[in-house]
C-alpha cells in the first residue's frame, strides 16, 4: 500500500531533515572555522587518541630539543674555556723565558727564573680560573656540583697539626714534644728532659776509630763535644744538654704551613694548594683518592636528550641518557701524584746525574703552580736553584707538564666529540619534532579547499531545504479550491 | 415500507445534516492539524433503511432507503504502530538520556582542539598539556638543579595540574548532582504521566458509559503514554471491562515491558496502570547512618558485656542467650534532618540510596483504594461425588451432596494456597442441571491479588530513567565484583559519571603516590649504602655507612635489598620483627623492610609502627610516639601531594582533594638526589638523579592503574584497567568516553530515525492532511448542495402536487 503522506507527517519529516541539513552545515562551518577535522573524542575516538599521542611525543621532542640546545651551549662554552686553557698552555710552552729555563736547566740564568716563577704561579691561578668558568649560573667543570666552583686554592693544611694541647701519652701526638724525659716520656719542658751529651757535628766514625792520641784535637774526633770545644767519646765528659725528641716537629701547633715549610695560623700567609671540589688535587690519601675516583668514574649528571630515557627497577639505564657532568679534574690531567720518577740532569761540568723523584703531581695546574714555586725559590741574584732537589723536581715537573698538556689535548678532543654529538642530536630532534608536527597536522587539520567546498555545498543544501520547506507549506489542494 | 409523502423531506434533511456534520468534522480536523497528538476523526454514516413487514403488502411496492444517518465519530489509529513507536521511544529515550550526560561529561573533560593558540599550545589540550609541562619542568630542573626559580616552576606547574584536576572533579560532582535532580524530575514526570493516564482512563470510562467515545481524551491519553514510553519501557494492553450486564467499556493496562535480560525476573513485567488504578515510581530512600566512631559509644552497634563497653563489630561482642551478638542499648545509628542522633528509624533523615533503586507502589485509584486483581482460572469438570470439601463445620462431604442438601447451585471455599500475604484464593464449585435431570459439576480457582509494592531489579527498566540511573551508578571496572556476580553481569562494561570520577581519582592517587614515594628516603653513599653522621680524624662531620652487626662483624646496608647478603637481610628482618616467610606472605618488598628498619619501626598489627616521623601529642595529652630514637640514617624529603593544602596527609587522595602539601607550599621540598659523594653528608649541589627520576615518573613510567588501589574499592576488579603513563591514562579516559559517546550517538541516530519512520507511519494513518480534508470539504460541500437541491426539487414537486393538482384553467 502506498503510504499516505499527510501534511503533519510531511512537516515532521521536513523538520527532521531541515535540522539534519542545518547540523551538517554547522559541522562544515565548524570545520572551516576551527580548521580541524574533529573537535571531540566522540567524533573520531581512535584518531583523537592517536593525535594526542603524537602531540605528546612532539612535546617531549620539543622539550628534549630545548634541553639539548641548553647543553649544546654549555658545551660550546666549555669548549671555549678549554680552548683558552689550551692557548695559555701553548703560550706557556712557547714562552721565551720558559724555553730558556728549559734549555739551561742546569745553568743558572739569573733573575729570569724568579720572574718566570711568578709568571707560572699566576698562570696556574689563571688556568684554575678558566676551569671555574660558568654557563649561566652553573659551573661548567664541577661535575654534578654545579653550584660550587670546582677549583679552589686552599691554605696548605698542616698534616701534623694537633688541635688543642698535645697529649704526651698519645702516640699520634709524639711529634708535638721537643724533649724526652729520663723515663722515655715526652715533654716540652726543658728542665724535665733527660740530659745527654752534646753531639759533635763533625764526628767521623772512621776517623775516631783509627784516631791516635794526637788526633783528639781534630774536630772529627768523638761523638760528643766537651765544654772546651774538643770532641770526646765519653758522653759524661761532654756538655750536658736536654735530650731532644727525634720526631719533634715544631709546626704541630700551626694549622697551616707556609711555602718555606714553616707553620702559621694565618690563612693568608699559608701556602696555597689546589683543591678540586674540596679535595686536595695532589693528594694520594686513600680517602681523597676515593673521592676523586668517584668524581671521575662514579658521578654523573644524566639528562634526557631523546635517547630513549629508560629506568629499570628505579635505576636509570645510562645508555638511554646523556651524562652532562664535566669534571674539571679530568681535563686538567687528573689527581694525585707519581712516585719514582726517574730524572737526569746534566751538570755544568757535563756529568749526568740521575735521581728518582717522588710526589710529582699529575694535574697540569698543580704542575705549573709547583714549577712556579720552585723557580721563585731560586736565588734572585744568580738564579741558582734553592736546592739540588728543586732542580731534579723541576725537571720532573717539566716532563709531567709535557705529558699533562698532551693528555689535556686528547681530552679536549674527546669533549669536542660530545659537542658534535649534541649538534647532531639537535638536528635529529628538530627533524623528529617537525615530522611529528607534520603527522598530527595531517591527521587533524582540515584541507581548506575541501573544508570550504564542503561548507559551500552544505550551505547550498540548507538553502535548498529552506526553499523546499516554503513549497511544502504552500502547496495543497486547499490553495486550488474555489466555490 | 415505502417512504411517506413528506418522507422525502426527511431524506433531504438527513442528507443536509450528514453533509453539515461532515463539514464540521472536517473543520475540526483542519483546526487541530497543529494540535499535538491529535488523531484525525472520521464521520461514520450509514444509509437509513426502515426494515420490517408492512401491514399491507402490495406487489410492486418498491422499498427505498430513507436517507443518510450519521452514526458515530471514530479515530483512525493503528495499534501495532503504537506498540512499535513506544518500544522505540524507550530505546531512544535511553540513548538520548545517556548521550545527554555523556555530552555534559565531554564539555568537562574533552580537550580535543583545546589549548592556548597564542602560546603555540593550540590543540595540545589542557590537563594533558600540564602533565607534559610538568615533565618539561623536571627536565629543566635536571639541567638547572639547585636554582630555586626552577624548583618554584615545578611547584607552580604541579599546582596548575592539580587545579585542573580539582576543577574537573568538582565539575563532575556538580554534573552528578544535576543528574540526580534530573532523575528525580523524570521520576516525577513518570508519576505525573501515570496519574494523568489514570485520570483520563476514568474520564474515558465515564464517557464510554454514556456513549461518548471521548476521542479527544484518548488523544490526550496517547500523548501521555508516548511521553511515558520515552522514560520507561512499557507495554500497553487494551482489554474490556464488564461494568454491567452486557455493558462493556475499554480498560487500559500498562505494564513494564520485560526489559530485564534475566528471564527468571518477573518484576520487569509489573503492572503500572490498570483502568482507573495506577502505581507510582519511587526512588528508594534510606536513612542517613552515622559513621562509626570508636570514641563515641552511641555509634557502636554491639555490646561487650565482659568489658562493659560498646564495640563496633560482631566479633568483639559478647554472645547473648539467644546465640546472637549482644546489641548496644545506647546505639543511635541514625541522624535526624536537624543532624541529631536518633535510634528511631522514622525520625531519621532519608536520602536516595546509593544505587538509586526504584520501586513501584501498589496501584491505587484516585481515592486511594488499592487495586485488587481478580484472576479467574480455567473451569474444570469434576466428579461431584468424589470431590470432597469442608462443609464449614469441619466435616468433609462430597460437593454433590453439599449442593444437593443446600439447594444451591454453587459453593465457594477459600483455599489456603494464596499467591501472597493479604491475597485470597477461592475455589468456586458449580452444578448445572442436565436435560435428563442429572447434574454436571465444575470447579474454578479465582484469586484476588492485592496490589503491592514491587522492588525493581537493577535492570528492570530501560528508557530515559534507566539511562540516568546508569549514568549515576555504573562504574565500569570499579564495579564491585559481587554486583557483577549477583546483580548485573554486564555492569563491568557500563560507565557512568562515577566511572569518570573514579578514573580521575585513580589518576590523581597514582600520581600522588608515585611522586610522594620518590620524594622521601634516606641518604646513601656512592655505592648505595645508607649513611649516617660520623666524624673523621680531624673532627669534621662526615657521612659514614650505617652498619648492622652480623656474625660479630659490622656490615653495611645497601639500598638495593638484593645486594645485601642473606645474613644481613635476616638481621634486618629480625630487627623489624619479621621473617622471610612473613615478608613474602605480606607482600613486602626488601625496600619496605629496610625503610622500616631505618625508621626504627617494627611489624605490629599488620603494619609497621610507629607510623609518624615525629611524636604527636593528642588532645587528651597522650603522646603517640614517632620513629624516635630507634630511627637511623638521614631522612630527607617529605610529602609533596596531600589531601588538603593545610596538611601533609597523603592518604585518601582523590582528584577533588589532591593538593600541594602544606610543607611544599612553604619550603623547597623536592629531593634532587639521594646519593652523596664519598664521605659527604649531602648530595652534590647540582646532583639531579632524583629529578631525572621524577621526570621519568611523569613522562615515561608505565603504571598499572588498578581499580582496587582506590580506598573503598577493594572488591572491584583487580586487573589493571590500563598499563600506561599518566598521559596515556588521561588519553584513555578521553578515548573510552569518546567511544561510549560515539556509540551512543549512533544508537540514538538509528533509534531516532526508526522512531521517526514509525511516527511517520503513524501520521500516515492518524494525522491530518490538507489534501484529504480539502477533498472532504469539497465532497461534503457538494453533498450539502445536492441535498439542498433535493429539498428544492421535492418542494417543487410537492408544490405541483398540492397546489397544482386538480386545478384547471
Amino acid at each position: 500500500m502506498i503510504p499516505r503522506m499527510t501534511t503533519v507527517g510531511t512537516l515532521k519529516n521536513y523538520r527532521y531533515s531541515l535540522n539534519n541539513s542545518n547540523n551538517t552545515m554547522t559541522k562544515a562551518m565548524n570545520t572551516v572555522l576551527t580548521r580541524r577535522l574533529f573537535n571531540s573524542y566522540a567524533e573520531d575516538p581512535a584518531l583523537a587518541t592517536r593525535c594526542f599521542q603524537i602531540r605528546n611525543s612532539y612535546w617531549k621532542a620539543q622539550s628534549q630539543l630545548n634541553v639539548n640546545e641548553s647543553l649544546r651551549h654549555k658545551y660550546d662554552v666549555a669548549w671555549e674555556s678549554l680552548s683558552n686553557m689550551s692557548t695559555d698552555l701553548y703560550a706557556l710552552a712557547e714562552d721565551a723565558s720558559y724555553s730558556s729555563v728549559l734549555r739551561s736547566l742546569s745553568d743558572p740564568t739569573g733573575p729570569g727564573r724568579t720572574a718566570l716563577g711568578q709568571s707560572l704561579s699566576a698562570k696556574a691561578k689563571d688556568l684554575a680560573q678558566i676551569m671555574n668558568g660558568r654557563y649561566g649560573e652553573n659551573y661548567i667543570f664541577s661535575g654534578a656540583d654545579t653550584l660550587r666552583a670546582p677549583f679552589t686554592w686552599e691554605p696548605y693544611e698542616n698534616p701534623a697539626y694537633i688541635k688543642g694541647t698535645p697529649d704526651a701519652a698519645n702516640p699520634d701526638h709524639a711529634h708535638a714534644f721537643q724533649y724526652v724525659q729520663a723515663d722515655g716520656t715526652l715533654t716540652n719542658i726543658e728542665g724535665d728532659a733527660a740530659l745527654v751529651g752534646k753531639p759533635n757535628p763533625n764526628y767521623s766514625k772512621e776517623f775516631t776509630d783509627q784516631a791516635t792520641a794526637a788526633d783528639v784535637d781534630d774536630p772529627r774526633y768523638g761523638q760528643f763535644l766537651r765544654a772546651d770545644g774538643r770532641g770526646t767519646t765519653v758522653e759524661a765528659d761532654a756538655v750536658q744538654i736536654p735530650k731532644e725528641n727525634e720526631n719533634y716537629d715544631p709546626t704541630t701547633s700551626f694549622k697551616y704551613l707556609k711555602a718555606d715549610g714553616s707553620g702559621t695560623d694565618d690563612e693568608n700567609e699559608a701556602a696555597k694548594v689546589l683543591h678540586y671540589r674540596g679535595v686536595r688535587v695532589d693528594s694520594n690519601e686513600p680517602d681523597d683518592v676515593k673521592k676523586m675516583e668517584y668524581f671521575l668514574n662514579g658521578e654523573s649528571k644524566y639528562i634526557d636528550v631523546g635517547l630513549g630515557h629508560k629506568e629499570v627497577d628505579g635505576e636509570v639505564v645510562s645508555s638511554t641518557v646523556f651524562d652532562s657532568a664535566l669534571q674539571g679534574i679530568y681535563f686538567t690531567g687528573g689527581y694525585g701524584t707519581k712516585d719514582g720518577v726517574e730524572v737526569e740532569i746534566e751538570k755544568p761540568d757535563g756529568t749526568i746525574v740521575r735521581k728518582t723523584v717522588d710526589n710529582i703531581p699529575n694535574n697540569v695546574i698543580s704542575v705549573v703552580n709547583e714549577m712556579g714555586e720552585i723557580l721563585q725559590r731560586c736565588n734572585p741574584e744568580d738564579g741558582r736553584w734553592a736546592s739540588e732537589d728543586d732542580q731534579f723536581r723541576f725537571k720532573a715537573l717539566v716532563d709531567q707538564f709535557e705529558e699533562s698538556c698532551s693528555s689535556f689535548r686528547e681530552r679536549w678532543t674527546e669533549m669536542d666529540t660530545q659537542s658534535g654529538f649534541l649538534r647532531d642530536n639537535s638536528e635529529l630532534l628538530t627533524n623528529t619534532k617537525d615530522s611529528l608536527q607534520q603527522q598530527y597536522m595531517e591527521l587533524e587539520d582540515a584541507d581548506p579547499a575541501a573544508a570550504i567546498s564542503d561548507f559551500m555545498f552544505a550551505r547550498y543544501c540548507y538553502d535548498a531545504a529552506l526553499k523546499v520547506g516554503n513549497s511544502v507549506l504552500s502547496q495543497s489542494l486547499m490553495d486550488y479550491m474555489s466555490f | 415500507m415505502g417512504i411517506g409523502t413528506f418522507g422525502s423531506f426527511t431524506q433531504a434533511r438527513l442528507a443536509i445534516y450528514a453533509a453539515q456534520t461532515g463539514i464540521t468534522v472536517t473543520g475540526n480536523n483542519i483546526s487541530n492539524i497543529n494540535t499535538p497528538g491529535y488523531t484525525r476523526q472520521r464521520l461514520n454514516q450509514v444509509s437509513l433503511y426502515a426494515s420490517g413487514a408492512d401491514r399491507y403488502y402490495a406487489a410492486g411496492d418498491v422499498r427505498t432507503g430513507q436517507g443518510a444517518l450519521v452514526k458515530s465519530l471514530s479515530q483512525i489509529r493503528d495499534p501495532y504502530l503504537d506498540i512499535r513507536y513506544r518500544t522505540l521511544s524507550a530505546k531512544t529515550g535511553y540513548a538520548d538520556g545517556r548521550l545527554g550526560v555523556l555530552n555534559q561529561i565531554q564539555q568537562i573533560l574533552d580537550e580535543v582542539g583545546a589549548g592556548d593558540e597564542s602560546k603555540g599550545e593550540g590543540g595540545h589540550g589542557v590537563l594533558g598539556l600540564e602533565l607534559e609541562k610538568l615533565g618539561e619542568a623536571f627536565k629543566n630542573l635536571v639541567d638547572q638543579t639547585g636554582h630555586q626559580e626552577y624548583d618554584n616552576t615545578v611547584r607552580q606547574i604541579a599546582q596548575n595540574l592539580l587545579t585542573k584536576l580539582n576543577s574537573y572533579a568538582n565539575k563532575l560532582e556538580e554534573l552528578r548532582n544535576n543528574t540526580i535532580k534530573e532523575l528525580e524530575q523524570n521520576v516525577a514526570e513518570v508519576n505525573d504521566c501515570l496519574t494523568t493516564i489514570r485520570s483520563l482512563n476514568e474520564e474515558i470510562r465515564k464517557s464510554e458509559i454514556h456513549g461518548d467515545p471521548a476521542l479527544e481524551l484518548r488523544d490526550e491519553r496517547n500523548l501521555a503514554i508516548d511521553k511515558l514510553s520515552d522514560m520507561i519501557d512499557i507495554k500497553v494492553i487494551y482489554t474490556e471491562e464488564e461494568i454491567a450486564a452486557g455493558l462493556k467499556v475499554e480498560k487500559l493496562n500498562i505494564y513494564l515491558d520485560n526489559a530485564n535480560p534475566d528471564g527468571s525476573v518477573k518484576t520487569d513485567e509489573s503492572l503500572l496502570v490498570s483502568g482507573v488504578y495506577s502505581a507510582q515510581l519511587r526512588l528508594d530512600q534510606v536513612p542517613v547512618k552515622r559513621e562509626i566512631d570508636p570514641n563515641d559509644p552511641t555509634t557502636l552497634p554491639f555490646w561487650d558485656d565482659v568489658n562493659q563497653k560498646a564495640v563496633a563489630t560482631e566479633a568483639e561482642a559478647t554472645t547473648g542467650l539467644d546465640g546472637k551478638p549482644m546489641a548496644n542499648a545506647g546505639y543511635l545509628p541514625y541522624l535526624t534532618a536537624e543532624g541529631k542522633p536518633t535510634a528511631v528509624l522514622s525520625e531519621a533523615k532519608k536520602v536516595n540510596d546509593d544505587n538509586y533503586n526504584l520501586s513501584i507502589t501498589s496501584l491505587k485509584d484516585k481515592i486511594g483504594e488499592v487495586y485488587i486483581a481478580i484472576n479467574k482460572g480455567t473451569v474444570i469438570a469434576i466428579d461431584g461425588d468424589k470431590e470432597m470439601v469442608d462443609d464449614g463445620t469441619g466435616q468433609m462431604v462430597s460437593i454433590a451432596d453439599l449442593l444437593a442438601h443446600s439447594g444451591r447451585n454453587s459453593f465457594t471455599v477459600e483455599t489456603p494456597d494464596k499467591p501472597a500475604e493479604g491475597d485470597k484464593s477461592l475455589m468456586i464449585y458449580k452444578r448445572t442441571k442436565l436435560p435428563n435431570g442429572g447434574y454436571t459439576y465444575t470447579r474454578q480457582l479465582v484469586t484476588q491479588e492485592v496490589s503491592k509494592k514491587v522492588q525493581l531489579d537493577d535492570n528492570d527498566l530501560t528508557g530515559r530513567i534507566q539511562a540516568l540511573r546508569e549514568m549515576l551508578t555504573e562504574q565500569g571496572e570499579f564495579t564491585d565484583r559481587d554486583v557483577i556476580a549477583n546483580v548485573d553481569e554486564n555492569a563491568g562494561g557500563k560507565r557512568g559519571i562515577l566511572y569518570y570520577q573514579r578514573t580521575l581519582d585513580l589518576l590523581a592517587n597514582q600520581f600522588a603516590k608515585a611522586m610522594n614515594e620518590a620524594n622521601q628516603g634516606f641518604l646513601q653513599d656512592e655505592e648505595g649504602n645508607y649513611i649516617t653522621k660520623g666524624v673523621n680524624d680531624a673532627g669534621k662531620e662526615i657521612g659514614v655507612a650505617i652498619t648492622i652487626p652480623v656474625n660479630g662483624k659490622d656490615e653495611k646496608i645497601n639500598s638495593d635489598w638484593e645486594k645485601n647478603s642473606e645474613d644481613v637481610q635476616n638481621e634486618i628482618l629480625a630487627a623489624v620483627g619479621l621473617d622471610a616467610d612473613t615478608m613474602k606472605a605480606q607482600r613486602l618488598s626488601g625496600e619496605n623492610v629496610m625503610e622500616a628498619y631505618l625508621k626504627g619501626q617494627t611489624w605490629q598489627n599488620g603494619k609497621f609502627e610507629p607510623e609518624n616521623k615525629e611524636d604527636i601529642t593528642l588532645e587528651d595529652g597522650t603522646v603517640v610516639k614517632g620513629w624516635g630514637e630507634n630511627a637511623k640514617g638521614i631522612f630527607v624529603g617529605g610529602v609533596l601531594f596531600s589531601n588538603n593544602p593545610g596538611n601533609d596527609d597523603p592518604s585518601k587522595i582523590t582528584a577533588a582533594n589532591i593538593s600541594i602539601s602544606n610543607t611544599w607550599q612553604k619550603n623547597h621540598l623536592l629531593v634532587c638526589a639521594y646519593k652523596c659523594p664519598p664521605g659527604a653528608l649531602e648530595p652534590a649541589s647540582g646532583a639531579s638523579d632524583n629529578v631525572l627520576h621524577f621526570e621519568y615518573l611523569v613522562t615515561n613510567q608505565k603504571y598499572d592503574f588498578v581499580p582496587t588501589d582506590l580506598d573503598g574499592y577493594e572488591n572491584a576488579s583487580s586487573a589493571p584497567m590500563l598499563n600506561g603513563t599518566f598521559f596515556e591514562m588521561w588519553n584513555n579516559i578521553g578515548t573510552t568516553r569518546g567511544e561510549d559517546q560515539s556509540h551512543m550517538e549512533s544508537d540514538l541516530n538509528a533509534n531516532y530515525k526508526n522512531l521517526l519512520s514509525v511516527d511517520t507511519s503513524r501520521d500516515s494513518v492518524s494525522s491530518v492532511d490538507f489534501n484529504d480534508e480539502a477533498m472532504n470539504l469539497m465532497m461534503y460541500s457538494k453533498s450539502y448542495n445536492a441535498a439542498c437541491r433535493l429539498m428544492t426539487t421535492i418542494d417543487s414537486v410537492l408544490d405541483k402536487l398540492i397546489n397544482g393538482t386538480g386545478i384547471t384553467t
